[in-house]
């Protein structure tokens, strides 16, 4: 481990595709690698097919969760900011990570849609826009569709911009996961995704293929920052986390724990039209249910302080 | 450095709740040139304020200042900590998202929080559209011994601006 947090920039992709490990991964990196001034330290990952909501949103507002039971789809949430992601092994994950006063994420953007533009020509054309989202133009039918999604964490010693890179993920699964029905029953300050409608590098260009892609990305990257100390004998180097269990470990429980999917969520009201015509409202804050207003004293009673999540299904047949 | 001269006669409290002013005979500490609540910002290197907010009390207010909310751009939510939580100079206390960046704040000063700005709750924009009065984050208590050395440990408004402008000056540079 000590070889990867050596400072200098560098890329390295992760082995794994499992997004609680990626997400430990990253945090772990930041928070332990001997930032350098002007160094960027790439990493390259995927995941299985997994929701990652950003670090301020509301679970039951950005996804269908029972979709995701029924599909095998990761619930995660990240430590960033922003909106939901729908993530399997078509899409890249990139995140550029750097000290605090070298944060530009406008420049990490600006890397990427020249590298690919320059490398496929003709074939599509991305552009960047003010939200910061990468948009690709589709000439023909004269759409525009976001094929990023872009977030960034900062602290006081250390900065990461990530964003995702749609090549050939599965569309059907990523709307139908997103879907939530709960949208209009939800009442709350967290942060709301801004829908757009999205497309794939793939629909394009069918020969994009993650290994090319890695490759054009990597030598383009090592491009722009050769003037810094750079921290690998290679161009890029493979971390297997497996290897590195010990010291994920404490990031891996935090992000799989039912605390930080669910009770970590900002305070919201649920109301459900019941059967006989009643409007029940539930309030829950640190996904306790605090207050229920409208129930009779049965509903009360099974309802009254427990935790959302584990009373949802039950709610939801009211 | 702050001077203070002391009042014997009938003192006045300001209007802060709309009271009636009550006049009595007090001795009290006053800071020259400056009405009671009126105290001077002193700012972190990472752009956070501290303002006493009662001679009396020891207790401060804390925010983030304008350079940093314009940095910033729209937060959008504000994740406060809980009152009675004691923290040290340059803990996280707090943190905002704001356009897909979630960003620390970190206490000027060792403290206790005794108050969280509920406001800030349903209006995170407050931060943004008053980083000095409305959009403040937390009230908190501090050690006497700190706040009168805070010259020593953060800068007053003219430093502050100075080193504001040099960051300015490095950026344009570059």
């Amino acid at each position: 481990m000590n070889y990867f947090l050596r400072g200098g920039s560098r890329i390295i992709i992760s082995t794994s595709t499992n997004v609680y490990t990626n997400l430990a991964l990253e945090r772990f990196l930041a928070e332990n690698i001997q930032h350098q001034p002007k160094s960027k330290l790439l990493i390259l990952w995927r995941n299985s097919p997994s929701i990652v909501i950003g670090r301020y949103q509301n679970p039951y507002v950005e996804s269908n969760l029972n979709y995701l039971f029924e599909n095998n789809i990761l619930l995660s949430r990240r430590y960033s900011g922003g909106g939901t992601t729908y993530h399997d092994e078509g899409n890249l994950n990139l995140t550029i990570l750097t000290t605090r006063d070298n944060y530009n994420r406008r420049k990490n953007l600006e890397w990427l849609v020249s590298t690919i533009n320059d490398s496929y020509v003709n074939k599509f054309s991305l552009h960047i826009t003010k939200r910061d989202d990468i948009i690709l133009e589709d000439s023909i039918n004269k759409q525009q569709y976001k094929i990023t999604g872009s977030a960034s964490r900062l602290t006081r010693t250390y900065a990461y911009h990530h964003f995702t890179l749609l090549i050939n993920t599965n569309l059907n699964h990523l709307r139908q996961s997103l879907k939530s029905n709960d949208r209009f029953s939800i009442k709350s300050n967290a942060t709301e995704s801004i829908r757009s409608s999205v497309t794939c590098l793939s629909n394009y260009e069918s020969t994009i293929q993650y290994e090319t892609l890695i490759d054009i990305l990597a030598k383009s990257f090592w491009k722009q920052n050769q003037q810094t100390k750079w921290g690998s004998d290679y161009l890029y180097d493979y971390i297997d986390p497996q290897l590195f269990q010990n010291q994920l470990k404490q990031f891996i429980d935090e992000l799989k724990s039912d605390y930080f999917l669910y009770e970590v969520t900002p305070p919201f009201t649920y109301t459900i039209l019941a059967h006989n015509n009643r409007t029940i409202e539930f309030s829950i804050k640190n996904g306790i249910i605090e207050d229920i207003k409208n129930s009779n004293k049965d509903e009360y009673e099974k309802f009254y302080h427990k935790q959302f999540y584990l009373m949802y299904n039950d709610i939801k047949q009211l | 450095m702050l001077t203070f001269t002391r009042l014997h006669h009938c003192s006045r409290l300001l209007l802060l709740n709309n009271q009636i002013s009550r006049l009595f005979s007090v001795s009290s500490l006053v800071f020259q040139n400056k009405s009671a609540s009126d105290f001077e910002r002193y700012y972190t290197q990472k752009h956070e304020w501290l303002q006493r907010t009662d001679k009396k009390l020891n207790e401060v207010r804390i925010g983030i200042s304008d350079y940093a909310q314009q940095a910033l751009g729209e937060v959008v939510y504000c994740e406060l900590p809980t009152v009675g939580t004691k923290y040290k100079k340059s803990d996280s206390f707090a943190t905002l998202e704001s356009v897909k960046a979630v960003s620390d704040c970190y206490m000027p000063v060792d403290g206790e929080i005794i108050e969280t700005n509920e406001k800030l709750k349903e209006e995170a924009g407050l931060i943004n559209k008053s980083p000095y009065e409305h959009g403040w984050l937390v009230r908190a208590k501090v050690e006497e011994k700190i706040i009168q050395d805070i010259e020593k440990s953060l800068m007053n408004e003219k430093k502050y601006q100075q080193f504001i402008k040099g960051d300015l000056d490095d950026t344009k540079a570059t």
